[in-house]
């Protein structure tokens, strides 16, 4: 039974405190892999980062649900050469990110929550506008290639959506109130109305919001880049 | 100015570094070319279709960021694979 955490902080100590506090347990009972060294960054303003630390206790635990393989691996091991967990898909999409963002010299924080169906990595900070680009270009991009590359884990399918302090979730929601009024104005008027160009997650986001609405259907037409949602009368 | 562009070249480094097969074969070139910024990416042949991807969607991407890390400096930058 192998419980691995991973926490930040401004020092590697800091961030290593953190994390046996979590896991309530001493240092010399865990295998401690520092992740990232912690970099002040220029002139100690830009390019600065977090310690990352991944602390993983092996211990007899709870004792339920132990996972096959992780134990097995231990016994013809030396003292030092203990085993290279395999990434996670988590811990990979979270790699990646950090060190794009390192490398663009953007300050910002990776916050990644997940669930059973998805993966949900929020970057905030102070100067992350340009991660968004213009109508959200450069957070698609961000999105894609992250897919692309933490693609190779079958043992994980679950969904992933980057999303930049909220920018996603504010545009959806205007996005949703925005083709209810047109969804009203189908209904009143009886003609069609075409949307602008969508990717597949916003055209969801539209199908969604109007599945349930009466009178009106939707429907995607065009292929991409330039799909995009067509509102009409219900036959 | 000068403090950005080997951030630049690491930058191209990761992403590219992450899609292809053949980490070891891949070189980046900065060439200036006027105003302009250029950087050339040569990979192994066989993964020259991963850098580029469908309809060249991902090397679209990875001007994206590109770009986006090249605004606030006022470079202007393109990236080409050879």
């Amino acid at each position: 039974m192998t419980i691995s955490v991973e926490r930040r902080g401004k020092t590697v100590d800091e961030a290593l405190h953190l994390a046996l506090e979590e896991l309530g347990v001493e240092k010399e009972q865990c295998q401690i892999t520092i992740l990232e060294e912690p970099k002040s960054g220029w002139l100690g303003l830009i390019g600065s980062r977090e310690a990352l630390v991944r602390v993983e206790y092996e211990g007899p635990g709870p004792g339920v649900g132990e996972r096959e393989g992780v134990k097995a691996r231990n016994t013809d091991d030396k003292d030092d050469s203990s085993p290279l967990p395999v990434p996670s898909k988590v811990e990979h999409v979270h790699e990646f990110l950090t060190d794009v963002l390192g490398h663009m010299d953007i300050d910002a924080s990776v916050d990644i929550i997940e669930d059973n169906d998805g993966i949900y990595c929020e970057i905030s900070g102070d100067d992350v506008g340009s991660l968004i680009g213009r109508r959200g270009q450069t957070l698609s991009a961000l999105q894609y290639l992250t897919k692309l590359v933490t693609g190779r884990h079958p043992e994980d399918r679950r969904r992933l959506s980057i999303d930049v302090e909220g920018y996603r979730k504010r545009r959806e929601e205007r996005l949703r109130s925005t083709v209810r009024r047109m969804a009203e104005q189908v209904a009143k008027t009886g003609s069609s109305v075409e949307l602008e160009p969508m990717d597949a997650h916003e055209r969801k986001v539209v199908h969604m919001a109007l599945q349930d609405y009466p009178g009106i259907m939707t429907e995607s037409e065009g292929s991409d880049p330039y799909r995009k949602v067509v509102i009409s009368p219900a036959p | 100015m000068k403090v950005r562009e080997p951030m630049m070249q690491a930058l191209l480094q990761t992403l590219v570094r992450a899609l292809v097969d053949d980490p070891d074969s891949i070189d980046i070139r900065q060439v200036e070319d006027g105003e302009w910024t250029r950087y050339e990416i040569r990979v192994a042949p066989e993964d020259t279709g991963k850098v580029i991807g469908k309809q060249g969607r991902t090397i679209r991407a990875v001007r994206q960021l590109v770009k986006a890390a090249a605004v606030r400096s006022g470079e202007r930058v393109n990236v080409d694979v050879i």
